[in-house]
């Protein structure tokens, strides 16, 4: 076998000729002899029309193909493999430095007026040297590393995809070197910023209260802004429509704390803005996959062709699949695409790279892959396996921020996030050893304030990947043995040992032998056949029904030893066809271990406890009616669990080289837990939520069957900044959608604001909503509090003595009712006291005395009327508001617990 | 003329001496060659620069011709041909030239080589202006990286002990997978280049600032064809370069009257 090393690139080149229309360049006119078809040498700019011209490159040998036309120049070349870092960024990008030597040449091929040229073309000049001055610069143009052996046809070597990023001579020593990177350099900080920094500008000062403003250049607005959006303006964000030029402001200060002072909220980001300010057009993602996300920045901010490298169903259908949660951010200023990306991964848990070879980015989710391949002393090349411990990558603890506050704020401000989740790893081991903790900080703009659950599954991600110390092995293989990157794989060498010595199970149990086909029992062949052939299982079950089985007998297994099942399965033809593999006792009947269809393709591992008696394995298909199947099974064994020291790894970079792939790979303990149930977890304080809303923005569109558990945590208040809405809001789901709530805090209307005094006293108005639904939903309240909130106290006057409306006439307010937030108290009038605001635990007292009793009514406690104003002689009196409702739709709701639950219950 | 091989055609001066023999003299250059036909990207101009890595293509299968033009009309008994097709692709060839005008007459009957390895064609020096290289494909279009017409340089002393025959001294670098386990994963060559050296003495001063030191001026940085021991073995032909120009030439004599010697080390393709 004899390799064949070529590098092709890509140069900008004028599909013209020289003179003829309409290229308007003339000899004596435009320029003294005909240029070269180059940006740098063209003489009618304005007519250029970019074609490309692919030169070749080889490395030089004696058994170069006469019909590859190439330029045998390639002292060099030098392959950075690029690494991924699964969960944690992009890695490090793939970088191919490839070495050239200088030299002369005839032009042909890259010249188009060779005969035109009056002067000896080949000793004129090198031919580096005359390209540079040519084409001097060649940054961001395509570079392509071709390997193969001598015999294959050109176009099926292997082709390595690079964007150019550097070059340097031609030097003194006629060495001429071309820097490339993998496309993913693309979304580096110089190159790919989002948002783009706009240019727009305040044509005028605006006030705290101002609700429009327009923009300057003039036109500045249709040529650079959407009709709708996210911008900001100083510290301020705001959400916008546009008209030409003219801005409204729909939401202001959306950054901004909203302090409550009474009944009023104040925001503090809400400023004035002076002329010429920068109204910066921010990028908002609300509730988006992450797939799309990326592929947003991707396409829209970066100078990736997007159409070629991203394959948007593919990714999709990996988040979809395994990730099920939904992100959010506003993107408030010009950020590095790079950052965005990485961080993304971070929270998230992705796994993203380059795949060079097929011009793609892959997009997977950070997840147990089935081990494809083993790799041990058989082919892995002599002396190659080096084995490192990162300790500096151990976790002991992962602290996510999320909530951010202020998106202008910068990302690892930590008083920028509502919250902080830590998660600690937990196991054994690691406390007998006291090991010194390792704490590892992630800051998220993507996880908000209510998904939880993403960033316990992204804590989860960490300590369960890096709570041990994950090994770095290294290693190289010969070119038949190929390496996927990402990929896992089943790691064993006589460097790993487990306590006892053993570098892989001995053969305690058995290993089936495929090659000896008596070794098994075919039952039921009216069903199907199977065949041990060829050291192989071939196993054709037939449409319908349980039937075909076949059984091999082992070494009875030892009653609760852990054991590890081992199966490689090549094919299996259909998607929807299922087998399952058991261990049968006549004791104790069939414990099955293993069972599915096509994604058991690959290689199995399984973990089991031994029944009684076990002492035989049958491979049998699944339950009848199955459609007809055909499966290959390679191997099959079983091994003691303590006794086996292969490490499961993950590929996270190859090289391939003239002769063999050298291979980086990392332990992975990671098992990700799947994503089922859709939890929404309220663990901050909030007003009148919606929790459709709140899932959609982290949940993907629910589907009948889906389960949605939301829970409100304890010393956590869900309340309503008003009586006319719900504090907590189940919103429209689809049928067939099973929501609980598990409610550990409280729920809380508004409390109703107390009645104002007058000569015609008002009533006080009532108390909000706590839970409002029309969908069924379960409650468990057993530790939580549903309360409504308090009506308002009604408001009323006394007349001492004389004539209503008298100087002795005596005015009081209602007090506020009890809720969160609680009613304000009526405007007061004349009568000490002052009525008082309720709180979110008692109505507030009403205002004025008559001398004989307070005048005004006071405000409802918890899920209770407000209180009438005093009656009675020369007393003039107002209702108290009405109660607010606990629930509202009690016939949608079934309750495990009902616990506290405090005003009405209504449908 | 004395036909050896398919490689090598010797007129009887040389066979005489069988000594080696060097084509580096050419009377060439991009204006003095033409073809009848030619690639864009491998164009007839390709034919006069020494580079291997570039060719000349034809664009026909039909019969045709390269034209020479020896303005001067310099002795010229041989020429060299590296990097063709003429073996695998079944090309016929034949050089003739032009006396009087318009009459072309043959120096040479057509030959077809049996492989594609280099060519030293020599004859009887002639001083005529027009030459002309006659191709008669079989089917592939013909190919040539380059063509040297001129004046042979036979050397005054053979060369025996210790050569190695540049087109038998293959250098490969190969990389060979063994397993942890000791097993065979299989072996890549990656690079293969021909290589010797040549060194040679008892060689008269004058001759060697007479023939040699133009040859070597020429080395330094041009190509040559190259036999070794033209009689004996004719097939082994070769075109190659000295690598860095590095020439050494030593006095073997004390009073410097005597001899000389020389050596250089030499790369080529066959």
């Amino acid at each position: 076998m004899r390799a064949l090393t070529y590098v092709e690139i890509d140069l900008k080149q004028c599909t013209l000729t020289y003179g003829t229309a309409p290229c308007a360049a003339a000899l004596g006119v435009t320029g003294a002899s005909k240029c070269y078809n180059s940006p740098k040498t063209c003489q009618d700019t304005e007519n250029f029309d970019a074609g490309t011209l692919t030169v070749r490159f080889a490395k030089p040998t004696d058994y170069l193909p006469d019909d590859i036309e190439c330029i045998p120049n390639i002292a060099s070349v030098s392959v950075r493999p690029q690494i991924i870092h699964p969960g944690e960024s992009m890695g490090e990008r793939e970088s191919v430095t490839v070495s050239f030597d200088d030299h002369l040449h005839s032009d042909a091929g890259i010249d188009k007026y060779l005969t035109d040229r009056p002067f000896d073309i080949y000793n004129t000049g090198t031919f580096w040297s005359k390209l540079k001055a040519r084409w001097p610069f060649i940054q961001g143009r395509e570079l392509r590393l071709i390997r193969g052996v001598e015999g294959d046809a050109f176009e099926d070597m292997e082709v390595r995809h690079y964007v150019i990023e550097s070059t340097t001579g031609p030097d003194a020593n006629g060495s001429f070197t071309i820097t490339a990177k993998d496309i993913l350099k693309l979304l580096d900080g110089k190159k790919a910023k989002a948002p783009l920094a706009s240019e727009g500008r305040l044509a005028a000062a605006i006030t705290a209260s101002d609700t429009e403003l327009t923009l300057e250049p003039a036109g500045i607005g249709d040529l650079k802004y959407p009709a709708a959006g996210v911008a900001s303006i100083n510290e301020e964000v705001v959400r916008f429509t546009r008209s030409g030029d003219t801005v409204t402001l729909t939401e202001r200060g959306i950054n901004g704390a909203t302090v409550l002072s009474g009944a009023t909220s104040v925001n503090l980001k809400i400023t004035p803005h002076d002329e010429g300010e920068t109204f910066q057009l921010a990028i908002e993602y609300d509730g988006e996959d992450a797939a799309d996300i990326l592929d947003d920045l991707i396409s829209n901010y970066t100078d990736v062709d997007a159409a070629t490298y991203i394959d948007l169903p593919a990714w999709k259908l990996e988040t979809e699949t395994y990730i099920g949660r939904l992100f959010s951010a506003i993107i408030a200023k010009p950020t590095d695409v790079r950052d965005l990306v990485n961080e993304l991964i971070n929270s998230v848990g992705l796994v993203m790279y380059s795949d060079i070879i097929n011009k793609r980015i892959v997009l997977l989710a950070l997840r147990q892959f089935s081990a494809l391949s083993e790799i041990n002393d058989d082919v892995m090349i002599k002396g190659s396996l080096k084995i490192k411990e990162q300790q500096e990558k151990r976790v002991s603890q992962a602290w996510l921020y999320y909530g951010m506050r202020d998106p202008l704020e910068d990302l690892e401000e930590r008083k920028n996030y509502k919250s902080i989740l830590a998660t600690a790893f937990s196991d054994s081991v690691a406390a007998l050893e006291e090991r010194p903790e390792s704490i590892r900080e992630v800051f998220s703009r993507w996880i908000t304030v209510f998904n939880r659950p993403a960033a316990d599954a992204a804590n989860d991600m960490i300590v369960r990947r890096y709570g041990n110390a994950p090994r770095l092995f290294t290693f190289q293989l010969p070119l038949d043995i190929v390496p996927i990157l990402a990929s896992s794989a089943q790691l064993s060498s006589r460097s790993l040992q487990d306590a006892h010595g053993f570098t892989e199970s001995p053969e305690l149990v058995t290993d089936h032998d495929f090659n000896d086909a008596s070794a098994w029992a075919i039952n039921d062949p009216a069903s199907g056949s199977i065949s041990v052939e060829g050291g192989k299982l071939i196993f054709q079950g037939a449409t319908g029904g349980v039937g075909v089985r076949a059984t091999g007998s082992m070494m009875p297994l030892i009653q609760g030893e852990e054991y590890i099942l081992s199966v490689y399965i090549s094919e299996f033809s259909e998607e929807s066809g299922n087998i399952f593999i058991a261990y049968s006792s006549p004791v104790a009947g069939p414990q099955v271990l293993l069972t599915g269809g096509a994604e058991l393709k690959g290689l199995n591992k399984i973990d089991f406890t031994a029944g009684q008696g076990f002492d035989a394995v049958f491979v049998r298909r699944g339950p009848t009616g199955q459609p007809a199947v055909t499966m290959t099974m390679d191997s099959l064994s079983i091994k003691q669990k303590n006794y086996d020291a292969s490490i499961p790894v993950q590929i996270i970079s190859v090289d391939k080289g003239e002769a063999r792939y050298s291979v980086q790979a990392e332990e992975m303990t990671f098992v990700q837990e799947a994503v089922t149930d859709r939890v929404i977890i309220i663990d901050q304080d909030a007003f009148n939520i919606n929790i459709r809303e709140i899932h959609d923005s982290i949940y993907n569109t629910p589907e009948s069957g889906d389960n949605v558990i939301v829970t409100i945590e304890s010393h956590v208040t869900v309340g309503s900044t008003t009586f006319i809405n719900p504090a907590l809001d189940l919103g429209d789901w689809p049928d067939g959608v099973v929501i609980t709530l598990n409610v550990k805090g409280r729920i809380q209307g508004a409390g109703g604001k107390g009645g104002n005094a007058s000569i015609s006293p008002s009533p006080g108005m009532p108390g909000g909503t706590a839970i409002y639904t029309r969908a069924p939903i379960t409650v468990d309240n057993a530790t939580g509090e549903i309360f409504g909130g308090g009506g308002g106290g009604g408001a009323g006057w006394f007349e001492y003595g004389g004539t209503v409306g008298g100087p002795l006439l005596y005015l009081g307010a209602g007090g506020g009712g009890a809720g969160t937030a609680a009613g304000a108290a009526g405007i007061n009038g004349n009568s000490a006291p002052q009525a008082r605001a309720g709180n979110a635990n008692s109505g507030g007292n009403g205002g004025g005395d008559s001398g004989v009793k307070r005048i005004g009514g006071d405000g409802g406690d918890p899920g209770q009327p407000g209180n009438a104003a005093a009656t009675g002689f020369n007393y003039g009196s107002a209702a108290g508001g009405a109660a607010g409702n606990a629930v509202d739709g009690e016939s949608y709701v079934t309750y495990t617990n009902e616990g506290d639950i405090r005003g009405p219950r209504v449908n | 003329m004395i036909e050896i091989s398919n490689n090598l055609y010797l007129n009887s001066s040389v066979v005489d001496a069988g000594n080696p023999i060097i084509g580096y003299q050419s009377v060439l250059s991009a204006t003095t060659i033409s073809a009848d036909y030619e690639s864009t990207t491998r164009p007839t101009l390709n034919l006069a620069n020494e580079s291997t890595a570039f060719f000349w293509e034809s664009t026909s299968a039909a019969e045709q011709f390269i034209y020479f033009t020896n303005a001067a009309g310099a002795q010229i008994d041989y020429i060299g041909i590296a990097r063709h097709n003429f073996g695998s692709g079944g090309v016929q060839y034949q050089l003739q030239y032009e006396n009087p005008a318009d009459t072309w007459n043959d120096v040479f009957s057509l030959r077809l080589p049996a492989d594609d390895a280099s060519i030293i064609h020599h004859f009887d020096a002639l001083g005529f202006t027009s030459f002309r290289l006659r191709l008669i494909p079989s089917a592939q279009f013909p190919r040539i990286a380059h063509i040297k017409l001129g004046k042979l340089l036979a050397l005054q002393r053979g060369i025996y002990v210790g050569h190695s025959p540049v087109t038998l001294n293959r250098e490969p670098e190969v990389i060979n997978n063994v397993s942890e386990k000791g097993q065979f994963l299989g072996s890549v060559q990656v690079r293969e280049f021909l290589s010797t050296s040549v060194s040679t003495d008892k060689i008269t001063p004058d001759w060697y600032r007479t023939y040699i030191t133009p040859f070597r001026l020429h080395a330094r940085t041009g190509a040559f064809f190259w036999a070794w021991k033209p009689i004996k073995y004719p097939l082994e032909v070769g075109y190659g370069w000295i690598p860095g120009g590095k020439f050494n030439v030593t006095n073997e004599s004390p009073q410097g009257g005597g001899f000389v010697q020389f050596s250089f080390n030499m790369k080529a393709i066959a």
